[in-house]
């Protein structure tokens, strides 16, 4: 497993004006890359490079860890105005391993964790649940009784796949200290609210510049000119990862962080209920509320067993005039996350009269508009 | 919006006696010849094949492309975005401003090569200087407006694109204009989508006739029927039996077609 140090900069992992918070960072990796040329933001306000070289260099990870830190101590503020550095208040932290790097960082003081090699899984054990960044799983692991990572260690990982499939034995494994990170532990789990993370992971970009072509280098700087403007999260990448619908299986994270070979994960498990190709080009987030009801303007609904309740015959969104419906397909089950409540959710692709077609998903007792194939 | 780069000057400090820089026929030669690597570029941007009759040869660098909602049946976004697949499949880079809600799926699907995009969904209202900083970097910038444009916001922004050779794709929604005339106006029409019915099926595809317009040369409208998308998901020339395809256009729901309202009048 990679021996990593991590730069935890609590200050900076919350994005307030103007990319300042953004530009400390960037002044963060500057730093850090006079240890080591390979220095990778693994979402705003956490970066991380691997120790193996740079502490041969200066004498051990306790001595490299040192360095880093004062580094980091020396380097201007996000407040700081020209001239009164206030220094950048960061831990760092040193394990085997992203996730038990990460944690290091967190327990870090002003002196830096270092978690010596092969002691990962007892330095892990201690942490509470919810330490392993799937809020899901955490949450139903706590209500089991499950409360910290060295008790989820030792849950049988035979038992771990039948009850959590394997998504909980990633993390389960993470909490054995047998893998170092979650597959998409490098993309913000915490500054894209209710994303699940589990996307590829990430690096960033002067790996981008360095090998780049004159053409990606025009684009990156443009794109870092824009960021300037508006702020790190304003420009996205998209990526694609499994899922069933238009929603799941795309996820928008911030420019200056970029893939890794991280091998196909993204279409692995089958997806019953994925919604057919083509896609909807325009994808609502959040879905906007819709009405649909039957030639007699009864509401139409989705029976338990999946069928519609009536023919569609009209179609309102966001309390806009009624349109007529044309032909309908589906709907489809579309049941996610079977271990947390019971809930049916179905999709059904409409259109109507005027030749637009629209992807409606059935939830919480309503119709909702998901997507419009303009 | 920054003020374009300082050409001439640069170019006499650059070269200083070499040549007058009197007529401007020496002036594109020299600028030619001193663009940096990336930009000396071939003249054009691969357009999609089914759009030959309408982009023949291909987006020519440096012009303004109009991409108009035409109402009802849409398809001016999956238009739009399938000029941005082309170019980047070939290795350019895109940009998009202002596609508040992107099917980031569709986008792939079209063949959009999401490693070459990066987005920026909510502009604000800086999206002029927003655009106008991507025409400096990218190959194609795909812009819908988010709110309406003053006449000189979009003069400057034919001007940078012109100036960058980068090609600026204008999306405006129905109902919105775009105030300055663009080098090339695209238009969807006659949108019928197949596949499904009452209750079974699924969204296959979309016939579609586009429409394009330019001024001088190409002021006459050309039209094209394309499979917008196909089954794919990506911008498809139209099947071998167009013939009964169109027939099949206007039958009834239950035949697994879904008549459009306007169907039959654009249609051909």
């Amino acid at each position: 497993m990679q021996r990593l140090m991590v730069v935890w900069c609590p200050g900076l992992e919350q994005e307030e004006e103007h990319g300042r918070q953004a530009r400390a960072l960037a002044r963060v990796v500057s730093a850090l890359e006079a240890f080591t040329p390979r220095v990778e933001v693994i979402r705003p306000g956490v970066c991380a490079m691997a120790t193996r070289g740079p502490s041969r260099y200066f004498g051990g990870d306790e001595a490299l860890a040192g360095h880093v830190a004062r580094a980091v101590a020396g380097i201007d503020g996000v407040q700081g105005a020209e001239g009164c550095g206030t220094g950048i208040d960061a831990g760092v932290g040193v394990a085997d391993g992203l996730s038990a790097a990460l944690l290091a960082a967190r327990a870090a003081g002003d002196d830096p964790v270092v978690v010596a090699p092969g002691t990962t899984p007892s330095f892990l054990a201690p942490w509470p649940i919810a330490a392993i960044e799937r809020p899901d799983l955490a949450d139903l692991l706590a209500r089991l009784g499950i409360r910290t990572l060295g008790r989820f260690a030792q849950v049988p990982e035979a038992h771990v796949l039948a009850r959590f499939g394997t998504e909980g034995v990633a993390c389960h494994r993470v909490a054995r200290g047998i893998e170092g990170e979650l597959p998409g532990q490098r993309v913000s789990s915490m500054h894209g609210p209710g994303e699940a993370a589990s996307g590829p992971a990430l690096v960033h970009q002067p790996g981008f510049f360095g090998g780049a072509a004159g053409a990606e280098a025009r684009a990156a700087t443009a794109v870092q000119r824009v960021q300037e403007l508006l702020g790190p999260e304003a420009a996205v990448v998209a990526r694609l990862q499994g899922g069933r619908g238009p929603g799941e299986r795309a996820r928008l994270v911030p420019f200056g962080a970029r893939r890794t070979e991280t091998g196909g994960t993204r279409d692995d498990p089958p997806w019953p209920g994925q919604v057919p190709t083509p896609a909807p080009v325009l994808v609502y987030s959040p879905t906007l509320p819709a009405l649909v009801v039957d030639a007699d303007g009864r509401p139409v609904g989705v029976t338990a067993d999946g069928m519609v309740s009536a023919a569609p015959a009209r179609l309102s969104i966001t309390g806009e005039r009624w349109v007529g419906v044309a032909g309908w397909a589906g709907p489809w089950p579309a049941d996610e996350r079977w271990w947390s409540t019971r809930r049916r959710r179905a999709r059904m692709q409409v259109v109507t009269v005027d030749g637009t077609a629209h992807l409606l998903i059935r939830e919480r007792g309503g119709w909702w508009l998901q997507g419009t194939y303009d | 919006m920054g003020s374009p780069p300082p050409r001439a000057p640069a170019l006499s400090t650059a070269r200083p006696g070499r040549r007058p820089l009197g007529s401007g026929r020496v002036d594109t030669h020299l600028i030619a010849r001193t663009r940096p690597v990336a930009a000396s570029r071939e003249q054009v941007l691969p357009a999609p094949a089914p759009l030959a009759p309408l982009l023949p040869g291909g987006i020519r660098r440096g012009s303004v492309l109009l991409v108009e909602g035409t109402g009802g049946g849409g398809g001016a976004t999956t238009l739009a975005v399938s000029l941005l697949a082309t170019a980047c499949a070939a290795g350019s880079w895109g940009a998009v401003v202002g596609l508040a809600d992107p099917g980031v799926l569709s986008i792939a699907e079209l063949g959009v090569d999401l490693g070459r995009l990066v987005l920026v969904p909510r502009p604000s209202a800086m999206w002029p200087e927003v655009t106008a900083t991507f025409l400096q970097g990218m190959d194609l910038v795909l812009l819908r407006p988010p709110g309406p444009a003053r006449s000189d916001v979009a003069r400057r922004l034919a001007a940078r694109a012109r100036e960058q050779r980068t090609v600026l794709v204008v999306l405006t929604p129905a109902g919105t204009r775009w105030p300055e005339g663009p080098d090339l106006r695209l238009g969807v029409e006659a949108g019928c989508w197949q596949g499904v019915g009452s209750g079974h099926g699924h969204l296959r595809a979309r016939r579609v006739v586009v429409t394009a317009s330019g001024r001088r040369a190409a002021a006459r409208e050309a039209r094209a029927e394309v499979w917008l998308p196909g089954p794919t998901g990506a911008m498809e020339a139209l099947g071998p039996a167009p013939g009964e395809a169109e027939e099949r256009c206007g039958a009834a729901v239950d035949g697994g077609v879904v008549p459009r309202s306007r169907a039959g009048r654009g249609a051909r």
